[in-house]
């Protein structure tokens, strides 16, 4: 475990990945505690507030980092309301696209009988445009069904049963048929213990890779089907995108800074995960990419002890 | 390859029924308020004429035997639903089939590049990570406002809309758009063709040849049968989606390919052709890129769901109802495809049957691209067909 947090730390993308997510981590805990601390409620409430000093849309100053919007509420405290619920959807969805399919992989590798099922149900679930799916499942934007929370599970169902799936499937059979499974079997190991000892191990970092993917592709979904309000979350870069767009309709002005801040803040978060997934690809990558660079310094000989002993 | 074909199609066919129908029961289930609440007191009657009063799994059985037939239903509107989604199809069809080509034009070449080098943080990697996770409604806007500085008010005007002369007389631009998606079938599938011919014949200038032949051919084919003025009309109308769903594809692409080529510039076949004094460039495209070529197509299969969902957004962000920004006034650049029957017929008017007929059409596209997954997959290699005959 620790020994491949480190191999996929080892790489500059992964570290710049966690990076851009710790930092909106930060972002989501500075939140609370910036309205209850320095930002007066009446002014910063991402939902309510309204700073009646000046008049709004207001473009950035010193007061408000990003401007206000068409209804007087800073953009700088909506972006930092809307941090957790994305990165809640983002990380849930993550962890749930990998037990899916991992689970999914090791049944069908260890089960054949499963695997006819699970490949017809992965079949199946390789037709699914997930946000069409997202959205029927979100139909009633009065039942306020897909909270953030619900929402990672769901795509991380829906990612993990089918292309999650699909890829690491692939993976576990030559895992299944190779030499040191084969070994374990003669050494009396069970089907349970060939999973959990070998198979799920050699898995992890592909398994990884594809979380972090769906991650990103739970946090761009989500921002869309917000933008949608097909969601059930009021503070969301989604929705600040939307409002962004839909004020210069009735306004005829673009509230740019609201546009770039929430648009940037979506991209940099999914580019994080994005980043930390090429990380744990790397870490994965095969044994033979371990080989020296051909054109390596060829490492010189150790001297020998008879050298040792005239040199000194 | 037939029978290997055939195998598939079937395989593919039921993963089709059983999505469809998990689909019907989920959306039967969870859309609200169904269609016949909007005529209030005369609900009832509407729900009796309409059938929905029927056990839902009596409505599942009757679906999957129009279902069986061909025809996708009737709208609860009386309309076919076949005829809505063929309405729209061809645009879906014609702008995902460009930018997939796109992406993979631009994305396979740059990945390899890339992956080859394979430098920790590479600019290309950097590049594609943020192309693929940029927030598509943003990019639209982004690429709508680009058009409007780049070629100017006029242009973009008519960027927006077809001629309204040239459309007057047949063929009209489904017709056009069905030829085009026919003829860069056709095209692909005949490269491929000669790909496989290419792996085992020795006249490889006859073969090559055959790299510039086929799309001269294709734009010939279209030049005499007249459409070629309408193709071009119809290209400028599509261009701004195109561009933009060929930017996130062209995205996902780069990190595919640089992820299967990753470690390939220190694997030992690599090392041998370096002894034997080729380019970097010879070694990257004949030795690493074709090495690399299979996990890369079948990763890239594996992506089918985010590409049909990647179509999906970008369409409704392109069409105008949803409110994207519009210098021209509110909403007027509107493309029409499946995502809009979707959003507008399917979820607004509370359609369900034509949104349920809008996702089966997704799904016979994403058979279909399978399907030419899998024709390349065995052109390039052989031992697929083999394998998959053995299970």
């Amino acid at each position: 475990m620790i020994g491949w947090i480190r191999a996929v730390l080892g790489h500059l993308e992964a570290r710049v990945g966690l990076g851009i997510l710790a930092f909106f981590a930060l972002l989501a805990i500075a939140h609370p505690i910036l309205l209850a601390t320095v930002w007066h409620p009446g002014i910063y409430d991402p939902r309510a507030g309204y700073d009646v000093a000046i008049s709004h849309p207001s473009y950035p100053s010193f007061a408000h980092f990003l401007g206000t919007d068409a209804f007087g509420k800073d953009t700088f405290s909506m972006l930092l309301a809307g941090t957790r619920p994305a990165l809640v959807t983002g990380v849930l969805a993550g962890v749930t696209t990998a037990v899916v399919a991992l689970t999914v992989a090791a049944f069908s590798s260890a089960f054949r009988p499963a695997d006819r099922l699970l490949g017809l149900l992965v079949d199946a679930a390789l037709y699914l445009p997930v946000p069409v799916v997202m959205l029927i499942l979100g139909a009633d934007p009065q039942a306020d069904r897909l909270t953030p929370e619900v929402f990672g599970l769901l795509f991380g169902l829906l990612t993990g049963l089918s292309s999650g799936a699909l890829v690491l499937r692939s993976q576990a059979l030559p895992i299944m048929t190779s030499g040191f499974v084969d070994a374990a079997r003669i050494a009396g190991a069970n089907n349970r213990q060939v999973i959990t000892r070998h198979l799920i191990p050699a898995l992890v970092p592909v398994a990884g890779a594809y979380v972090v993917l769906g991650a990103a592709g739970a946090v761009v979904t989500q921002g869309f089907l917000s933008w949608l309000s097909y969601t059930a979350t009021y503070n969301d870069w989604g929705t600040l995108v939307y409002w962004a767009i839909v004020t210069r309709d009735f306004t005829g002005q673009l509230l740019w800074h609201v546009l770039i801040a929430a648009g940037v803040a979506l991209t940099l978060l999914t580019l994080g995960f994005h980043l930390l997934s090429i990380g744990f690809r790397r870490a994965a990558a095969r044994p033979w990419t371990s080989l020296p660079p051909t054109y390596a310094e060829p490492v010189p000989p150790e001297p020998l002890a008879v050298e040792i002993a005239v040199a000194s | 390859m037939t029978g290997f074909l055939l195998r598939r199609l079937v395989s593919g066919l039921a993963g089709l029924i059983v999505f469809a129908s998990i689909m019907f029961l989920v959306s039967d289930w969870l859309v609200p308020g169904d269609f016949a609440s909007i005529f209030g007191s005369g609900a009832a009657e509407v729900r009796e004429a309409l059938g929905l009063n029927r056990p839902v799994w009596v409505r599942w059985w009757e679906w999957m035997g129009q279902l069986a037939t061909g025809s996708l239903g009737s709208s609860f509107t009386g309309a076919p639903v076949i005829d809505s989604v063929m309405s729209v199809l061809p645009w879906s069809v014609t702008l995902f089939a460009l930018a997939i080509t796109v992406g993979i034009a631009i994305g396979i070449p740059l990945g390899r590049r890339a992956g080859f080098r394979d430098r920790p943080l590479s600019p290309t990697l950097v590049a594609a990570a943020t192309a693929s996770s940029v927030f598509p409604p943003w990019l639209a806007l982004l690429i709508i406002n680009l058009a409007l500085t780049v070629v100017g008010f006029e242009s973009y005007d008519r960027l927006r809309k077809l001629d309204e002369v040239m459309w007057d007389t047949p063929p009209f631009p489904n017709t056009v758009l069905w030829l085009v998606v026919g003829g860069m079938l056709v095209g692909g599938l005949l490269l491929v063709a000669v790909a496989r011919a290419s792996r085992l014949g020795r006249k490889l200038w006859l073969v090559r040849s055959f790299w510039l032949l086929i799309p001269a051919a294709t734009l010939g084919v279209w030049a005499s049968m007249g459409i070629l003025p309408r193709i071009v009309d119809l290209l400028g109308f599509i261009s701004l989606p195109v561009l933009a769903l060929g930017t996130t594809a062209a995205g996902e692409v780069i990190l595919v390919v640089a992820a299967a080529m990753a470690g390939s510039s220190t694997a030992p076949y690599t090392q041998a052709a370096r002894a034997k004094g080729l380019s970097t460039a010879m070694i990257r495209r004949r030795h690493a890129g074709r090495a690399t070529l299979l996990p890369a197509i079948s990763r890239l299969a594996a992506g089918l769901p985010y590409a049909l969902g990647g179509l999906v957004i970008i369409e409704s962000a392109f069409s105008g109802g949803i409110g994207v920004f519009n210098p021209l006034g509110a909403r007027s650049f509107d493309f029409v495809g499946l995502s809009s029957i979707i959003f507008f017929q399917g979820f607004q008017q509370r359609d369900t049957p034509i949104a349920i007929g809008a996702l089966v059409a997704i799904g016979v596209l994403a058979l279909i691209v399978r399907l030419i997954v899998d024709v390349v997959h065995v052109a390039l290699d052989p031992r697929v067909e083999a394998e998959s005959g053995v299970g």
